[in-house]
């Protein structure tokens, strides 16, 4: 699959190599994997599946086209080139693809949008502060 | 069973990402960081020497070389390797086990008379 940046300048996020690798300390879920949810972390995440839940990342997010995301999304840098309903807050900036459909909130410093993207929703445009966007954590599972 | 279809890529939770809840799928995982919840594959799981997994784990292959706690059900192979804990557990139809393993648990081995009878 094509990197959503495709020849995008060079400054642009890449999660991924272009050859399709990772770079080390990538998560990635690919398109047959379902998460019902919390996911954490400091590390660039690529998701084709299906999420649900909350993501609070410290990183890059890529969501490919396959994907799919019911929840709250924070991260520094976020690319949209799937499905979303929810809140999502980029820190750094937030790019929304040509085959991006978003249902929600956005919150975002930087805000780029391709031809084709839909969006449905409440836009916010600023500095964002993670303290007022933080999640609250999923009612705990009663553990097996 | 071929799950994996030629262009789909091994899914990876990374050293410093965390999944609390569940995953299912068909797709093969590799886990250098941190799961706590349910892990339910039709594929295979590969927990690295930093991957630590709390959670009860059902998958064709399973590879622990870090560490788990919960109950581990591999349909077809589970493989802990010198570096690997398991705390918990497991059944399996065949076990490959290293020296220096740690585990704590029951075992339980999936004969083809019982499988018969789970399905």
């Amino acid at each position: 699959m094509v990197s959503l940046w495709g020849k995008e300048k060079k400054d642009n996020p890449t999660v991924m190599r272009k050859n399709g690798h990772f770079k080390d300390g990538c998560t990635y879920l690919g398109k047959d994997l379902n998460v019902k949810g919390i996911i954490l972390g400091n590390d660039d995440l690529r998701i084709d599946g299906f999420v649900e839940g909350k993501l609070d990342l410290d990183g890059e997010l890529e969501v490919g086209q396959t994907a799919s995301i019911e929840g709250d999304i924070i991260a520094r840098v976020i690319a949209v080139g799937g499905k979303i309903n929810g809140r999502i807050s980029a820190m750094d900036k937030l790019r929304l693809e040509n085959t991006a459909r978003i249902k929600g909130t956005i919150n975002t410093a930087s805000l780029s949008v391709a031809e084709g993207a839909l969006f449905n929703g409440e836009m916010k445009m600023g500095p964002v502060k993670r303290e007022a966007i933080k999640p609250n954590p999923l009612p705990h599972k009663t553990n097996p | 069973m071929n799950t994996i279809t030629s262009n789909s890529k091994k899914s990876i939770i990374s050293r410093n990402a965390k999944i609390e809840g569940e995953i299912k799928g068909s797709e093969d995982i590799v886990v250098e960081g941190s799961i706590k919840g349910t892990i339910q594959l039709n594929g295979d799981v590969l927990v690295e020497n930093s991957g630590v997994v709390e959670a009860n784990v059902e998958a064709n292959n399973i590879v622990i070389k870090g560490k788990v706690i919960g109950t581990v059900t591999a349909r077809e192979m589970l493989a802990i390797e010198s570096s690997g804990k398991l705390f918990g557990d497991f059944s399996s139809s065949s076990v490959n086990i290293k020296e220096g393993a740690l585990i704590e648990g029951h075992s339980h081995m999936i004969t083809s008379a019982n499988k018969a009878e789970s399905h």
